[in-house]
């Protein structure tokens, strides 16, 4: 039985406003389109706003968390890009954001990303005769992908054979990587497919 | 002018996309309507993640970091249903928070899970046995900040309470106070880098299928990650190990089915793109 629940058609309505682009580019796209900028930029608006009063506002005042005055002050200053006389103070809080963001990132991703993931090549051992196969493939594609990164020496001979072993692993990485997006984007429309069939038209299991 | 005719290879090499999207709609509908039953195997992952989550103690604190995105949802929301309600079953103390650029804590938490499985139908009580501490936005500082000292990145739960006034916030101070993370959202480097390696926490992700060979494998090979369920996939083979059809089952026949046809006409495409340069024909 259809739905009769106003925020289940609005919605169906709104699908069936993006699914037309499928033929072309229509007005009825266009419209769902400014609609779902509209509104997302309203409810980030407004997460943002309770945000600062969550995090920052309600403390200071019912804590006297003096510390918080910084990060009210710095969100304030980014206000300034509205003056072309005083837009460059708006720098000082995002230059803050930028340093203290890459700070903390970068001291982590060395030990984390490179020495971690290169350690990682030799940290399980294998227990049986195809994880030792395994494992010596995964060297040599390995050690193929990084050779075949490097510019210094023509890809010919002994070398040309093992950057080609290399760029066959990467082929296969980005095909497993293709495949994952194909899936994704499958499982991504099912939830406006659900709310059609199920939810609008109400044909349940 | 006569209009020259194409061949059947040059036919379906141009064929015109918006078909193969038509085609894929129906596949996906047509089993959301009359499900199929395809057979369902258990991956040996998803078997795992079950018997670490079947493993837990009663009392066993759990840091649930959920940001799945209107794009992911379809991907992450069903098979973190299946979890959660395994984690009810354990009676384990579940801590809700949403660290990261997403906001699945403030509406998808409740839209897709607790109108599913709300907490107190399995005897959970706010503040004692389930909290949801919110959604902290931000990157590297706000996941660092929040694996140091909760108390300095969040003040309030979600409902507006301080985290003081709730019973069990007070023997947690770090991300060291958890017995295990569950993380189900993207953000997966920064959760290893900020979370997982510096406090050495058991880490137990819900990723999105794609994100499964770039950003989980590499980590999980290397011990980083402890267990991964990858997506829709996984989600509906975590609902037939709790015994607890849902949507992830009702979900994955539309999946299995687009894939097939997929499959199909790349093998296809292939097939006539190979034969067709063979034979010294060209391509338009």
């Amino acid at each position: 039985m259809i739905s009769t629940d106003i925020g289940i058609w609005v919605s169906v309505i709104l699908i069936i406003c993006v699914l037309t682009f499928i033929i072309k580019d229509t007005p009825l796209f266009r419209f769902s389109e400014a609609t779902l900028v509209g509104v997302t930029a309203g409810v980030l608006a407004a997460q943002g706003l309770q945000n600062v009063n969550r995090l920052a506002w309600i403390p200071l005042i019912t804590k006297a968390d003096y510390i918080s005055i910084i990060p009210i002050l710095l969100g304030i200053l980014m206000f300034t890009r509205v003056s072309k006389q005083i837009a460059y103070i708006s720098r000082m809080p995002v230059a803050i954001m930028l340093g203290a963001g890459v700070g903390v990132a970068v001291t982590r991703t060395m030990a984390t990303e490179i020495i971690q993931q290169a350690g990682g090549l030799f940290k399980a051992m294998p227990s049986s005769t195809l994880d030792i196969i395994n494992q010596i493939i995964f060297l040599i594609c390995t050690i193929g992908v990084l050779l075949f990164f490097t510019y210094t020496r023509a890809h010919v001979g002994g070398l040309g054979f093992i950057t080609r072993i290399g760029r066959y692993a990467l082929m296969l990485g980005l095909g497993s990587i293709y495949a994952g997006h194909i899936y994704a984007r499958a499982a991504w429309l099912l939830p406006i497919l659900q709310r059609i069939v199920w939810d609008w038209l109400g044909i349940t299991l | 002018m006569t209009a020259e005719r194409k061949s059947l290879a040059e036919k379906i090499l141009t064929i015109n996309p918006k078909i193969i999207m038509i085609i894929l709609l129906i596949l996906l509908i047509i089993p959301l309507a009359k499900p199929l039953a395809l057979p369902l195997a258990i991956s040996k992952n998803t078997k795992h993640f079950y018997e670490i989550i079947d493993g837990f103690k009663p009392g066993a604190k759990v840091l649930f970091n959920y940001i799945p995105t209107t794009a992911t949802m379809g991907d992450l929301c069903p098979p973190s249903v299946p979890v959660i309600y395994h984690l009810y079953t354990k009676h384990v103390k579940i801590y809700f928070v949403g660290v990261g650029v997403a906001d699945g804590i403030l509406t998808l938490i409740d839209t897709q899970v607790f109108s599913t499985i709300p907490p107190e139908k399995f005897g959970y009580k706010y503040g004692e046995d389930w909290c949801n501490l919110g959604f902290l936005a931000g990157g590297d500082i706000t996941w660092a900040t929040f694996a140091k000292d909760i108390r300095a990145a969040v003040k309030f739960d979600r409902y507006g309470n301080p985290i003081d006034s709730l019973p069990m916030m007070k023997e947690i101070n770090s991300i060291k106070d958890f017995d295990y993370v569950i993380h189900c959202g993207e953000s997966i480097t920064i959760l290893v880098r900020q979370w997982g390696d510096p406090y050495k926490i058991p880490l137990l992700v819900i990723s999105t299928t794609a994100a499964v060979p770039m950003d989980v494998i590499p980590f999980y090979r290397t011990g980083q990650i402890y267990e991964y369920l990858g997506g829709l996939g996984a989600g509906a083979e975590y609902e037939k190990l709790v015994n607890r059809p849902g949507k992830a089952i009702a979900s994955v026949d539309a999946i299995t089915l687009t894939h097939i046809f997929l499959i199909g006409i790349i093998i296809l495409g292939n097939i006539v793109y190979s034969s067709t340069r063979l034979r010294g024909g060209k391509i338009r």
